[in-house]
């Protein structure tokens, strides 16, 4: 099957993101099985075609999601399908282009917003990436295959020390870390509450934080920071270097290096939760949405939802934590240590490496799809067409 | 023999059914069928039909088209050019499933080998050589009606409209007759649409009958194919007020459930009434009078039902196979 993957950019490092880490891991993962183009979604290639390690890129287009382009594209590469990995919102016109499109989504609230249901109506196939999601799709009389995202190899417990002495994390510091992109969703302000909180709880332990986002972004995080007291107990990276990106095997230094990771927003799937338990680091997450399903005994902890929020452009429902709740969950991987979590959040990631994901979802839903994209009937039974079509 | 068609597949839309049923006939009598995917929508450009011609295809020993104006959106010209450019002397067939458009129908006539149509109306209104070849029809057999009724919680006589809630469906004018003249009688409204889960026409409708005839009318949506049986199972006058049709693969899916269909005698339509698979009725006084026959006459509806068994047996999917595979023949 030749398949377009129509996400963020896979090659060119300008705005790395977990969606492209998962197409990235899809791609290699699917090679020699079928072929695949991409096109890098926010006007990430502007050069014109190109093949990068075997994978044909195409140009992006002036649209900032591409949309402008993406038929061509998939036209001049006689696609068979064309699988977007987002979220619908960027979506106006590719539901009404003559494609088969199978929409790789997050559903990150429940209910999920009515555009999105609207728009998948119109997929070929969607594929929902949470447990959480799926559930909520099928309520909604939307039919999707469940196929959860991967982890790399390089996510593994690491020697400790030597990770935080990469980070400049003192020997005796507990650290919150919090790995994603700073946006309004995230509520990035909430979690230094949360921090600042288990700190004053703890006067006895030396309570740090670890943003890992851009704190000038969306949300000036600085102010906050500095606000409450807390600039001396938190680290963050230079904005530049984190839009630019770290080795995946930084990154899992990094997540070695934290105590417990965290998030409080609404998720459509939440990879660093994964990362983060593949390093042996336990995790806390909102008891909503699709980074709730991550929390499996011994793994880590849900935080109480205490309020609703629907200030956002698209109207949905978003999380309110109660911060003391937070605290007081942080507070039993202080007293328990996070040696006491490592084993069982290492087991409970095994289950997400990309070689069973590719091998026991991808290979046979695309399978699937071959069937019904290039179907031959034979004797009455429906096969996809021989193999040397290709 | 291995036999390619350009078709849309698997999806809500009637000649990706129609399509279905013909490859899986035409497999059984040992030809190999390759689809390639005409995508059912979507706004189509040139651009799109130099792609869909130059599809990759195995070598075939012959191509067949599923036509129908809605899917080419114009792109007759394109497709067809480029297609015998690409294909050679490979035989092309064309069924068109709607005809009367004077270019379309043209350049389908003078780039195709053979072309189908369902019925002798069409034949005549298509005004190129043509071959007929009846629409098929699937066997099936209901469940049986108590049972059905009771699975739909429906009590009472049944009178069931099937297929697309498009506005062309004369819909407005089952509901304002069932209201008006049948009160007591349940009508099922037993369809939805392609993509979309309510349209304004859908809208429209349920206003109307909740205003004319409230609680008598029933809406199921989209049916999937398990249902069939308990649709038709449960329906004692299957109604068809199509204002228009060249063929309706609908009508012939109650037809092969056995049910006595009470249809607007369009002249496709009244093709079937001559061989005995049908009633029909021309204004709607004469569809209040024919359906209060039906409904309080059991043998007048067991006759129909007779006629309609009899009439997709000789329509039968095996049938209709075996008569493309001669056509095929020829051209080989």
């Amino acid at each position: 099957m030749r398949l377009m993957l129509y996400t963020d950019t896979m090659t060119i490092k300008t705005k790395p993101s977990a969606y492209s880490k998962v197409a990235t891991a899809i791609a290699k993962g699917i090679h020699g099985r079928h072929k695949v183009a991409h096109q890098p979604m926010l006007r990430a290639n502007k050069m014109g075609l190109f093949v990068y390690q075997d994978l044909l890129i195409y140009p992006s287009g002036d649209e900032e999601f591409g949309e402008d382009q993406i038929e061509k594209n998939c036209l001049h590469f006689n696609a068979d399908a064309v699988m977007t990995l987002k979220d619908l919102y960027p979506f106006t016109k590719l539901m009404h282009m003559p494609l088969e499109w199978i929409a790789y989504t997050p559903v990150d609230a429940s209910p999920p917003g009515i555009s999105t249901i609207n728009r998948l109506r119109y997929a070929f196939k969607v594929v929902s990436m949470s447990e959480f999601g799926y559930k909520e799709l099928k309520r909604e009389g939307v039919k999707s295959t469940l196929i959860e995202h991967g982890v790399g190899e390089e996510y593994r417990p690491l020697d400790r020390e030597d990770c935080r002495r990469r980070f400049h994390i003192k020997p005796n510091e507990f650290v919150i870390g919090f790995v994603g992109k700073n946006q309004e969703r995230k509520n990035i302000p909430r979690v230094i509450e949360i921090m600042r909180a288990t700190r004053d709880m703890h006067p006895d332990v030396d309570v740090k934080g670890f943003l890992w986002t851009n704190v000038d972004k969306e949300i000036p995080l600085r102010p906050m920071i500095i606000g409450t007291g807390m600039a001396e107990h938190i680290h963050w990276p230079n904005p530049d270097m984190y839009e630019h990106g770290l080795p995946e095997e930084n990154m899992a230094e990094l997540y070695n290096a934290f105590d417990c990771t965290i998030t409080i927003g609404n998720e459509g799937f939440w990879l660093p939760g994964i990362e983060s338990m593949a390093c042996g680091t336990p995790i806390l997450t909102p008891n909503y949405a699709a980074a709730a399903d991550r929390v499996k005994d011994g793994c880590g902890y849900k935080i109480k939802v205490k309020d609703w929020s629907y200030n956002n452009p698209v109207a949905v429902k978003q999380p309110i934590v109660d911060v003391m709740d937070a605290a007081h969950k942080i507070t039993l991987i202080i007293n328990r240590g996070r040696e006491a979590y490592e084993k069982r959040c290492t087991r409970e990631a095994e289950r997400y490496r990309w070689p069973g994901i590719i091998e026991k979802k991808w290979i046979p839903f695309l399978d699937m799809c071959e069937t019904e994209l290039l179907p031959m009937v034979k004797k009455g039974r429906i096969m996809k067409w021989d193999q040397e079509v290709f | 023999m291995k036999i390619g068609i350009v078709s849309p597949w698997f999806v809500r839309c009637g000649i990706s059914s129609y399509t279905f049923d013909l490859a899986n006939a035409l497999s059984k009598q040992g030809v190999d069928v390759y689809i390639s995917r005409l995508n059912r929508f979507g706004s189509k450009s040139a651009e799109y039909f130099e792609t869909l011609a130059a599809r990759r295809m195995p070598k075939v020993d012959l191509i067949h088209v599923q036509h129908e104006y809605g899917l080419f959106q114009g792109g007759e010209g394109v497709f067809y050019g480029n297609l015998r450019q690409r294909q050679g002397t490979t035989p092309l067939v064309t069924t068109m499933h709607g005809v009367g458009n004077p270019i379309p129908d043209e350049i389908v006539a003078e780039n195709s080998d053979a072309v189908v149509v369902h019925n002798k109306w069409c034949a005549d209104r298509y005004g190129h050589p043509c071959t007929v070849i009846p629409h098929g029809v699937s066997v099936e057999t209901p469940i049986i009606m108590e049972e059905a009724k009771a699975r739909l919680k429906l009590d009472g006589p049944v009178v069931t409209v099937f297929g697309f809630v498009g506005p062309y469906k004369g819909v407005e004018t089952a509901i304002r007759v069932i209201g008006m003249d049948f009160p007591g009688v349940n009508l099922l409204v037993a369809g939805g649409w392609h993509v979309e889960y309510e349209t304004t026409y859908m809208v429209q409708m349920k206003d109307l009958a909740n205003t004319l005839a409230p609680g008598q009318v029933r809406w199921t949506g989209w049916v999937e194919k398990d249902m069939l049986p308990i649709i038709f199972g449960a329906s004692d006058v299957v109604l068809y007020c199509n204002k228009y049709a060249t063929e309706s693969g609908a009508l012939l899916t109650a037809v092969g459930y056995g049910r006595c269909v009470l249809a607007n005698a369009l002249s496709p339509i009244k093709e079937k009434e001559a061989e005995g698979a049908l009633t029909t009725y021309s204004k709607e006084g004469e569809l209040v009078m024919r359906l209060e026959e039906l409904l309080q006459d059991p043998t007048l509806r067991h006759r129909y039902e007779s006629g309609a068994r009899a009439f997709a047996l000789q329509t039968s999917w095996e049938k209709v196979a075996r008569m493309h595979l001669d056509l095929y023949e020829e051209l080989l």
